[in-house]
């Protein structure tokens, strides 16, 4: 369990690392048009255009199968926490096997949609010329295979009740990691 | 009986959503009833959503704004950008949209098959176009008279073409969405926004612009295919049926083009109503305007033949223009949006063949 | 069975998977996929899921969020937030649930800088939350504040929903934000005083600290205020001035913080990647859940849900009240599941002309419509800003604790829109001042 473990973990932080960028990208990105803008009269070419299509999108879809791995689903806890242990385990069975084959049919059919926009080589036209937009349509088969994958591995570590060997990444909280409050 | 979904990603009482009403009317006449057209307002597509929507059938019939997709759509897209040739009007009377939708729909049904080709390759089948009115600008606490009081201006620039103009005249192109205009005029981010009039209305520009200056930047929106059908439901109809389908779209290319012209009338007099000021734009900037429209063209041509696969650009550009001035003619004694609808009708889509069209 | 019965079953089947412990993105996604599959075919269904993604998440209004959740975890990874919360501190120990109050105040003031709920909510849940629970409030209150609060986020101008209803109703978007300015003000007061009692009657909820700090520590601790400051001034003026617009202020907002940290001397390359991993992953679970709230709103449009709207409102009866009562409520229940951008697509063509007869003034709904919009915001299962808050706070608090927490404050929301349909004058006299 533990190699395969250890490979899903290592897929799902690189592409979180991917976003992440992203994330930098966007905010200077953004800044270094809005200062070209109004100090020297000079805007940044297609800044719209990356912002959506390429940021946007790699920080939408790219961390989700970290946020699978970490559990930071939204769900709700409030009817499923008062039920028996038993059934609860039940519920995180029927979770995971619903995450991972919705995640993978959206994967299959995004895929597809990323596979024709290849063909057809999909661009957008902006003032400095061509700027070819189809590989943005390949994050999402990335971003939602991966959250299907890790669905899928911890459904079989559950089924086995084994240690699905996947990579626990915590946040480290410079208040309240050494005394936790009540709550 | 066959029901259909119209989707379009406009307001219901805009000029879009009251042409879609007119296309579900037509259809009904025209088909006894036997197809029945429901409007979709924003909720179920988008407007980038709705040329793959009408593709994979969420909508059955879609309002296409091709400019979304170049790609797919690079000859259309080609045809649009001709839209500058409004600019080099000889005597403009202000029905050249009206005229250019009429010229586009025709060079698209029999001119160029390239054109519906690229739809049937989306699933889709070509029934209606329509043109906006004419780019003005729109300031706030600037007014636009003179070539050099362009030098330096902010400008809403809502596409490549206008990037262009912009950096011509020595102003800033600034691309934001149309729905931020109203904030940054405001605000200041922006001198003046290249919009047609009507957009003052839709986007309450009205309480932010102090002052137009009309037909410059000039040229019109055309990018837009106004009923495009899905092709497998296209295909399983009677031929009654996809005739019934044909006047409707007709009656849909018609409303809309005849909608934003009577809306940018209203939307001129509003603005005067409201103390609005209004600029005459110099000889000068005129002239100047109509030389970077014939150089932009040629600019054009060469940017779709060399990086946009448009193999016949110049012939498109040769044989488009005359065309157009032919229906400069045709739309000279039109005064009402039910003339406009039987020209289209006579001129082009009459002559579509419903049982070979779209197959 | 008809079209909108089995949009009931589907909606049914929603509500169940979410209580049972299912993603809420993926509830969303598969019963609305399920919808379309059963109710009409394979192939809508199928085009759906690759079609409503990419168009969704592709959006420069959006861009707003992620750039404001760095913003929030770098200010509070980099312990720029400490000063500020130490002075409302002291300033405001004599005052029951003071840092409560303060975060009120600290979302109305991004709400005059940011156009939506959510990015309000993301840019301050992190900087108030922690600090509040470190200051042993219960985890109910302060996530409960923090989410309501954030709701002022799209009454107070600028606002994208009263931008978008404005286009949709050709009402006066400055009319409209008068109105909203109104609104977002009362419920202001209205949260505070709701703050100020609730701790009254059970002190446990926010224990008051008893601070004897002399004058010169009181300015002192002012003094310490200032990263924070910094940041919300540059914001302010650079919005103000002409700079950016509203949804490049989160960006601006992230790269002032990050400079401010590097002048505080507190930007480590560990903290940078704790806001950077925090962000990512809290934009990814948001925009999961509003993707699936998407293809639901289409699953709900093609369902016909229009028609029957309408025919459910009149069925209320026929006076004006009566039937703003009934759109009331619908806009009540729509909102519980449905985002405020979908909900008002969907209903906006059936409800507009509804409300026209009524008599009302299309200005005063436009308000009334967002803030009832804000109110399906925190109320469960769907609550977009209760979800931020969640998402922001990690394992502080569970979603249910924050839906405990906004319960009082959507009653006083409710009381809220009460008085304004009782007295529309709330509404209009701010909007008909400054008429042209
Ligand atoms: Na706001
Ligand atoms: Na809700």
């Amino acid at each position: 369990m533990k190699p395969i473990g250890k490979l899903i973990s290592w897929l799902v932080a690189g592409a979180s690392g991917i976003a992440g960028i992203m994330v930098l990208l966007l905010v200077s990105h953004v800044t270094i048009d809005v200062l070209m803008r109004f100090m020297f009269s000079t805007p940044l070419d297609a800044t719209i255009l990356y912002v959506s299509a390429f940021y946007m999108v790699a920080i939408a879809f790219l961390p989700l199968g970290l946020v699978e791995e970490k559990d930071s689903h939204i769900a709700v806890e409030l009817l499923a926490e008062k039920l028996p242990n038993s059934v609860q385990s039940v519920l995180a069975f029927v979770a995971l096997l619903l995450t991972a084959v919705v995640m993978a049919a959206v994967a299959v059919r995004t895929g597809q949609e990323a596979m024709s926009k290849y063909a057809a080589g999909a661009y957008s036209i902006e003032a400095s010329g061509k700027v070819i937009i189809w590989p943005t349509y390949f994050v999402l088969p990335l971003g939602f295979g991966l959250m299907a994958l890790v669905a899928a591995w911890k459904l079989i570590a559950l089924a086995l009740g084994r240690d699905s060997g996947l990579s626990i990444l915590t946040v480290e909280d410079p208040y309240l990691s050494k005394e936790t409050p009540d709550v | 009986k066959e029901k259909l979904n119209f989707a379009y990603g406009y307001p219901a009482n805009s000029a879009v959503g009251l042409a879609v009403e007119d296309y579900a009317a037509a259809v009904a006449e025209r088909s006894g009833d036997n197809v029945t057209v429901t409007g979709f307002p924003m909720s179920l597509l988008s407007l980038p959503e709705t040329s793959p929507g009408v593709r994979d059938s969420l909508a059955d019939v879609g309002f296409v704004l091709t400019p979304y997709y170049p790609a797919e759509y690079s000859n259309n897209l080609f045809l649009h950008e001709q839209n500058l040739l409004i600019n080099l009007a000889e005597n403009p009377t202000g029905k050249e949209p009206l005229a250019f939708t009429g010229a586009m729909l025709e060079y698209t049904f029999n001119n160029c098959p390239e054109c519906l080709e690229e739809f049937k390759a989306q699933n889709q089948v070509y029934t209606g176009g329509g043109v906006t009115p004419l780019y003005n600008m729109l300031c706030k606490d600037t007014s636009i008279t003179t070539i050099d009081d362009l030098k330096g201006k902010r400008l809403r620039a809502g596409g490549a073409g206008f990037v262009r103009f912009a950096e011509h005249f020595g102003a800033q192109g600034v691309r934001l969405p149309v729905n931020e205009v109203y904030e940054a005029l405001d605000q200041g981010i922006l001198d003046c926004a290249m919009l047609s009039a009507p957009e003052l209305t839709n986007y309450n520009l009205y309480e932010v612009v102090t002052d137009i200056t009309l037909d410059v930047p000039g040229g019109a929106f055309a990018g837009v295919a106004s009923a495009n059908v899905n092709a497998d439901r296209w295909k399983a109809m009677s031929n009654e049926d996809r005739e019934a389908l044909l006047w409707g779209g007709n009656a849909m290319t018609a409303a809309t083009t005849w909608n934003f012209y009577t809306d940018d009338s209203a939307a001129v007099q509003k603005s005067r109503d409201l103390g609005i000021a209004f600029h005459e734009p110099t000889p000068e900037l005129l002239a100047a305007v109509k030389e970077f429209a014939a150089q932009d063209l040629k600019t054009v041509s060469g940017l779709f033949k060399d990086t946009y696969g448009v193999e016949r650009a110049e012939e498109i550009t040769a044989e488009f223009a005359p065309i157009l001035e032919k229906w400069y003619g045709l739309v000279a004694d039109i005064s009402t949006k039910e003339e406009l609808q039987q020209l289209y009708w006579d001129q082009v889509i009459s002559k579509v063949d419903p049982a070979t069209y779209g197959q | 069975m008809s079209e909108l019965q089995i949009a009931g079953l589907f909606i049914g089947a929603l509500f169940f998977l979410i209580l049972m412990r299912v993603p809420i993105g993926v509830s969303l996604i598969a019963v609305s996929f399920a919808g379309l599959w059963s109710m009409f075919n394979w192939n809508i269904a199928w085009g759906s899921l690759g079609i409503v993604p990419y168009n969704f998440a592709n959006s420069w209004v959006l861009s707003s969020i992620p750039a404001f959740l760095l913003m929030g975890f770098i200010c509070y990874h980099t312990k720029l937030t400490q000063g500020l919360f130490s002075a409302a501190q002291i300033w405001l120990s004599g005052l029951p649930g003071g840092l409560a109050i303060a975060s009120v105040f600290g979302c109305a003031g991004f709400a005059a800088v940011t156009g939506s709920s959510v990015a309000c909510s993301a840019a301050m849940g992190k900087i108030a939350v922690p600090e509040m629970i470190r200051h042993r409030y219960s985890a109910e209150l302060a996530t409960g504040t923090v989410a309501a609060a954030g709701t002022i986020g799209a009454l107070i101008p600028p606002s994208i929903l009263m931008i978008l209803y404005g286009i949709i109703s050709r009402q006066s978007v400055s009319q409209l934000f008068l109105g909203g300015l109104v609104v977002g003000v009362i419920t202001l007061i209205a949260y505070v005083l709701l703050i100020v009692v609730r701790v009254k009657l059970n002190p446990d909820l926010a224990p008051p600290v008893h601070t004897q700090a002399t004058r010169t520590e009181k300015f002192r601790a002012l003094g310490q205020t200032w990263p924070v400051l910094l940041i919300v001034i540059g914001v302010f003026a650079g919005l103000f001035g002409g700079v950016f617009t509203p949804t490049e202020a989160g960006a601006i907002g992230a790269t002032l913080s990050t400079l401010v940290a590097l002048v505080y001397r507190t930007l480590t390359l560990r903290a940078l990647r704790m806001a950077i991993v925090e962000t990512i992953t809290t934009t990814a679970a948001l925009l999961i859940i509003a993707v699936g709230a998407s293809l639901l709103t289409r699953f709900l449009a093609l369902s016909g849900i229009g028609d029957a709207l309408s025919s459910s409102i009149l069925s209320f009866g026929v006076s004006p009240v009566l039937i703003m009562i009934g759109i009331v409520i619908v806009y009540l229940l729509l909102g519980m599941m449905l985002e405020p951008v979908g909900a008002m697509l969907l209903t906006l063509p059936v409800v507009l002309p509804l409300v026209d007869e009524t008599g009302f003034s299309l200005l005063w709904f436009g308000v009334v419509l967002v803030k009832l919009l804000e109110i399906g915001m925190i109320t469960p299962p769907m609550g977009m800003n209760v979800f931020v808050i969640k998402g922001v706070v990690g394992n502080i608090a569970s979603l249910s604790t924050v839906f405990k927490g906004v319960f009082w404050f959507v009653i006083i929301d409710l009381l809220i829109v009460a008085a304004l349909i009782a007295y529309p004058d709330i509404v209009l006299f701010l909007p008909e001042m400054f008429a042209k």
